[in-house]
């Protein structure tokens, strides 16, 4: 009952209520709309964090209790974790001295480093997989040059109409397949969220749903 | 093994390696190489802050975390400084936990640069967990009932009439994903939303500018650059264009060099 038929049930309240507040511009329902979203989510939100923290500590505490494939890896992350909590309520929250040097001089480099790998991988990958094998190839390895070449400073200086034809295929070619992909996603997003509001998509309830 | 075959197996490390030297050796020599003018979805950004009046309030949203601070931040500390040298108040706010410090730092080195003071000319929020950017259409006070530093909303003077969308003339998003502000901010209380992207994320965005959902669009290192060229104040953007043009480059040079190698392995095997 708890566990599959209260929350399909708020679910489906939820969702009518919404969708129903949209239409009616009465004060009631529009103070109802100011309500949900300057509280209820934000509170709602704070638990997703805290349900998050506690699936991430979960998992790291039983890869390392059960010795799985890189177990390693996660003494690091639940040391991070401890640390940063330690350093945040012992030293004065957020805004301390701590946690900002920890923040500039550990989580700033490590994230762009991580980031800034997908640039080595996507060099590698462009050079072997990026071929004129039929037209339509072509076309895209030509559009692919072109726009590269307009988005750097050296395409101004090889020709200087070179951006302006970067944004022309942006503008015109790009935006039309890109509108056909959103209005795509659009009716699907709808979809889906008809089928969660009247329960017959049931996967966020769990694996065995 | 013949000539083309062994180029076309390249060892990756050798890829990895040219990469990293066309990244960093221009950045400890820079080239200068010039960038002559902006693009009009980054044009209509600068015309359009031109235009506000003063002490007009601009939201800047901090929707990246540290991994595209490279494209993002430079774009966002233009915009801020442009703001500044207009003489408009600047509020921000983060939608990334780990972006909280990007968006003070950004607006707090700006702030210096021209003289600001904070709660009267500039207030940070910081980040609150959930969608905000509905919360923030319908009162701010109520979403953050105070500033990242703590301080009660009463007690900034900035805050005393900026109650909701209806008080800010612009929004600015800068994001490494979805714009929610999109769907929120603009189709329900018809705020001014300008886009500010990584360059692999602005193809999504064209058909809002088209729309005109979105009054302007700044994507990726190029849009910084240009827009550092039109408040006439060249920084990181400008600097990291001549290390994103020899990388560019080399990425050309090898797919040149791959498809060169593919037709005459095709050629040999034909014959």
């Amino acid at each position: 009952m708890f566990k599959r038929k209260l929350p399909i049930l708020v679910t489906f309240v939820m969702g009518i209520v919404m969708i129903l507040q949209f239409f009616i511009p009465h004060p009631i329902s529009q103070q109802l709309f100011t309500i949900l979203t300057t509280k209820w989510l934000v509170i709602i939100s704070a638990f997703f964090l805290l349900i998050g923290l506690s699936s991430l500590l979960r998992l790291h505490y039983f890869k390392i209790a059960h010795k799985r494939e890189g177990w390693g890896y996660s003494i690091i992350a639940l040391a991070g974790i401890i640390f940063m909590c330690i350093v945040g309520f012992g030293w004065g929250g957020i805004r301390s001295t701590p946690i900002n040097v920890t923040y500039q001089a550990v989580l700033v480099p490590l994230n762009a480093t991580m980031f800034s790998i997908l640039a080595f991988y996507m060099a590698s990958a462009a050079f072997r997989a990026f071929r004129a094998r039929t037209v339509v190839a072509t076309v895209l390895l030509i559009t692919a040059v072109i726009v590269m070449l307009g988005r750097i400073s050296f395409g101004d200086f090889l020709w200087e109409r070179l951006p302006t034809a970067t944004e022309w295929i942006m503008t015109i070619p790009n935006m039309a397949q890109k509108r056909g992909i959103l209005l795509g996603v659009g009716l699907a997003s709808l979809a889906t969220s008809l089928r969660i509001i009247f329960g017959i998509e049931r996967s966020y309830l769990g694996s065995k749903e | 093994m013949s000539f083309w075959g062994k180029l076309s197996n390249l060892d990756r490390r050798i890829i990895f390696f040219a990469l990293f030297l066309a990244v960093i050796l221009p950045l400890i020599f820079p080239l200068g190489l010039p960038i002559k003018k902006a693009q009009p979805p980054v044009e209509a950004l600068y015309q359009y802050i031109e235009k506000l009046p003063r002490d007009s309030v601009v939201l800047m949203v901090i929707s990246y975390d540290p991994s595209s601070m490279p494209e993002l931040y430079p774009m966002t500390l233009a915009v801020v400084r442009h703001c500044f040298k207009k003489n408009l108040r600047v509020l921000g706010v983060s939608t990334y936990l780990t972006g909280i410090g990007l968006g003070e730092m950004a607006i707090k080195t700006a702030a210096e640069e021209y003289d600001k003071k904070e709660g009267t000319d500039y207030v940070y929020l910081g980040f609150k967990p959930g969608p905000v950017y509905f919360g923030m259409g319908e009162d701010i006070h109520t979403t953050f009932p105070a500033d990242y530093n703590g301080v009660k909303m009463d007690n900034l003077p900035m805050m005393q009439n900026v109650i909701s969308y209806a008080q800010i003339a612009l929004i600015v998003d800068y994001t490494a994903s979805n714009s929610y502000y999109i769907g929120s901010a603009v189709t329900k209380y018809n705020a001014n939303l300008a886009i500010g992207v990584t360059a692999v994320g602005a193809a999504d965005y064209y058909p809002y500018l088209q729309t005109k959902q979105i009054v302007a669009l700044l994507g990726g290192l190029r849009s910084a650059a240009e827009y550092e060229l039109l408040i006439g104040k060249p920084d990181k953007g400008f600097i990291r264009m001549d290390s994103q043009s020899i990388a560019h480059l080399l990425i050309i040079a090898l797919i040149v060099i791959g498809n060169i190698a593919y037709f005459a392995m095709r050629k040999k095997k034909v014959a």
